[in-house]
């Protein structure tokens, strides 16, 4: 139930057999041909660059029983998030790993989490159609959001904290209000799972893509589309979130391409490729504390770095045994988390 | 930054034409909209005072401490305090981070209003009923109170009892006494605009506490004072029904225009805004008792006098099919479709993703720095904080569409 250190996990959280895990993680999407994008790409890895990203493991946290779908930084950077197929949240302390608190409720697999703006509550989404909403400390239910009618996959708080989207698999994104833990608004968003919802830093749009292949910005306060961007070959995008100044986005794809979009422009502006992300999803991230990186995850268990500017890969990370499903960069120091499939989470620091 | 995808024809034109929603938290008798338009304050006539928060349209803080019906509200520049006055004779300022009493200030006599300073939230003007108007500060800890003059400064004879301060037996031998009924702070603080029962407007210094510049407007009171934006312009209400728009510049008071309201609505408010004045006025059934604007979108709130209910006025917009494609656009009238030149070729698959890839090459893109976009409110404003209790779970919802 504790952290380990370096030396090697001692494990039996790492084989996760299909039957325990809810049904979308072998096989949310069905038959993708790999296009023939990947199979050209030739990912430069620049070694001459003097200001490349050296991350190395510090610490290895076990004691999910399941594989761990989404890691997450705390907002004031202190606390570290984890959400498994296990059906508990565990809360770790950022600096050393340590151990601190599991919280349990959820009827089924938990696919999403998301930190209140002042990091006392976390929200999650899971499997068994809810939406709840905890007190960190006491890991106390506060609210239960039900109206989903599928499986809830994706979960997000407003920079003000008073709502919280959430997509689903029922094809909507649902608004709520927190206090009184009601649902403000449902948007008709695709025709195909929500794999994922995030707000802007001002909290007055929100985006979501689908498996659908499609990614759709909405304005908050009236829920109308305002904008829908989709790449030519239609495959199924596994997530989305803003930059950290809200100019653009940043999707990842099933046929293994991470892209940065202007949604001004409307259009990509930036590809990143040389990973493997064909079945599951692989949040990708920025990373901003010294130098700017997109972060991702990948289905041979390791971890990419991408320059933002050039799209060279600057670094690889290996560690894991299975699919890296979640990574998540620290607000301000160079810290990254990374989680998968083996139900094991990493802390990578660079110094 | 949604600004930055809406369509700005859309937005400019529209009046708030559509009741979109109604409060029901007690009987409201007064309501003020935070700098930024987020927060609704509702002043209840059983001395609560209710934030409501305008993006979920839920109540974020109830305020009681007060015992009798609230007379008026005034927020903070920042948008984190509030201070009411109310029929019991005191002036609470409230600090809305968790809802506690910064100060309590009581008075000697019954308060007509009472506004804080745009820029410190410790120094506040109250307008009394049998008193001189009193300007109150509190900032370092102690409270002191100010009296300020309710009589015009006269220009022509009397010089030698041309006392800017106090003295209302010098005054009344020369004219009838009068009272100040409303007094509030010019935009950038400087001044206090004061209007009195017999019609006077007194322009006082809040420095030196001398009134600067009188001026008769009219001969009924002056009920209510409100600055533009700007703060170039000002709107008077009258107890007769009978609004003048007033545009002081180079402190050449002079009237501009006269609105007649066409109903006699004797209590009622006005908010500054040339165009729109009588919208609310065909639409409600009873008498409107407070009328506000929201400062940053179009939308109007008020408050009716039969059940305090209050009323939100917004504009519908609706939806634009053309966003829900990526090459969807909406045009005026039919557009001949030209082809290009390459619009049938046939580019195998690699070499036309290839080409996509170096096209990004060029692209320089900044993902880090925030930059401010024309039309929104950039100012820091306070966001008062979700307390959720954990006795008050078993808040079960069910989807309410």
């Amino acid at each position: 139930m504790d952290k380990m250190d370096l030396d090697g996990p001692a494990d039996s959280s790492g084989d996760t057999t299909d039957s325990e895990l809810p049904s979308h993680y072998g096989n949310a999407v069905p038959d993708i041909s790999v296009t023939k994008a990947s199979a050209n790409a030739k990912p430069v890895v620049a070694t001459e660059r003097t200001d490349l990203p050296k991350y190395v493991l510090q610490f290895v946290l076990e004691g999910h029983r399941a594989g761990v779908t989404t890691v997450k930084f705390s907002a004031d950077g202190r606390w570290i998030a984890t959400s498994s197929a296990d059906k508990t949240i565990k809360i770790w302390h950022a600096e050393n790993g340590e151990y601190e608190t599991t919280i349990e409720g959820h009827g089924r697999g938990i696919n999403d989490i998301a930190w209140s703006p002042d990091s006392n509550m976390l929200a999650s989404a899971s499997d068994d159609k809810t939406v709840r909403i905890w007190n960190v400390m006491s890991g106390r239910i506060l609210r239960t959001l039900r109206g989903h009618t599928n499986y809830a996959y994706s979960v997000d708080f407003n920079p003000k904290g008073n709502l919280i989207a959430s997509g689903s698999f029922d094809e909507s994104i649902k608004i709520w209000d927190v206090k009184r833990g009601v649902c403000l608004r449902t948007l008709p968003a695709h025709s195909d799972p929500v794999s994922a919802v995030h707000f802007t830093r001002d909290g007055t749009m929100i985006v979501s893509c689908s498996h659908d292949g499609q990614i759709r910005l909405w304005d908050t306060s009236t829920g109308q589309c305002l904008k829908t961007l989709i790449e030519d070959n239609n495959s199924p995008v596994s997530c989305v979130r803003f930059s950290p100044n809200g100019k653009y986005l940043l999707s990842g794809t099933l046929d293994s391409a991470v892209r940065l979009w202007d949604y001004l422009k409307g259009r990509c502006v930036k590809t990143y490729q040389g990973h493997k992300n064909e079945k599951f999803i692989c949040v990708p991230t920025f990373s901003i504390t010294r130098g700017v990186w997109v972060v991702s995850g990948s289905e041979d268990g390791r971890i990419f770095f991408w320059d933002v500017q050039t799209k060279e890969v600057v670094q690889v990370l290996d560690g894991h045994k299975d699919v890296v499903l979640a990574v998540d960069a620290h607000p301000t120091k160079n810290l990254l988390v990374s989680a998968g499939l083996d139900g094991v989470v990493k802390i990578w620091i660079e110094r | 930054m949604n600004l930055l995808l809406s369509d700005p024809f859309a937005l400019s034109q529209e009046y708030p034409e559509n009741l979109t929603h109604t409060l029901n938290y007690g009987h409201s008798t007064c309501i003020k909209f935070n700098r930024k338009g987020d927060y609704l304050a509702s002043g209840l006539i059983d001395g609560t005072v209710v934030v409501f928060d305008f993006e979920t349209y839920g109540i974020a803080r109830v305020l009681r401490g007060h015992t009798r019906s609230v007379q008026s509200l005034s927020w903070s520049r920042d948008g984190r305090y509030l201070l009411s006055s109310s029929r019991d004779w005191k002036c609470i300022l409230w600090d809305l981070k968790d809802g506690s009493r910064e100060k309590t200030v009581r008075f000697e006599s019954a308060i007509w209003g009472a506004e804080l300073h745009p820029f410190n939230h410790q120094i506040f003007i109250a307008a009394l009923l049998d008193d001189s108007p009193t300007l109150v500060d509190f900032s370092d800890n102690t409270i002191r109170k100010h009296l300020l003059s309710s009589a015009p400064l006269q220009k022509d004879d009397e010089e030698e009892e041309e006392e800017g301060f106090q003295d209302g037996d010098v005054r009344e031998r020369k004219q009838d006494k009068q009272s100040t009924l409303v007094a509030t702070f010019t935009r950038s603080g400087q001044y206090i605009f004061a209007g009195t029962s017999k019609g006077w407007l007194n322009v006082i210094d809040s420095e030196t506490l001398q009134t600067v510049r009188s001026e008769k407007l009219t001969t009924s009171n002056i009920k209510h004072i409100c600055f533009s934006i700007s703060g170039k312009q000002t709107i008077r209400l009258y107890h007769t029904p009978d609004l003048t728009y007033v545009d002081p510049v180079d402190w050449d008071i002079d009237i501009v225009h006269r609105f007649q309201d066409v109903v006699n609505r004797l209590h009622s408010n006005g908010d500054y805004d040339a165009h729109d004045i009588y919208i609310w006025e065909t639409t409600v059934g009873s008498l409107i008792v407070d009328v506000q604007w929201d400062p940053n979108r179009t939308l109007v709130a008020a408050t009716g006098l039969d059940h305090g209910t209050i009323y939100v006025w917004a504009t519908v917009t609706p939806q634009r099919w053309s966003a829900l494609a990526p090459d969807f656009v909406e045009v005026e009238e039919n557009v001949e479709y030209e082809e290009r030149e390459d619009e049938f070729d046939i580019i195998p698959d690699a070499v036309a993703n290839k080409r996509k890839l170096d096209q990004e090459d060029d692209d320089e893109v900044d993902v880090v720095t925030i930059e401010r976009v024309r039309g929104e409110f950039s100012e820091e404003s306070f966001v008062i904080p979700v307390i959720l209790d954990e006795d008050d779970e078993t808040f079960d919802s069910s989807d309410s569409d």
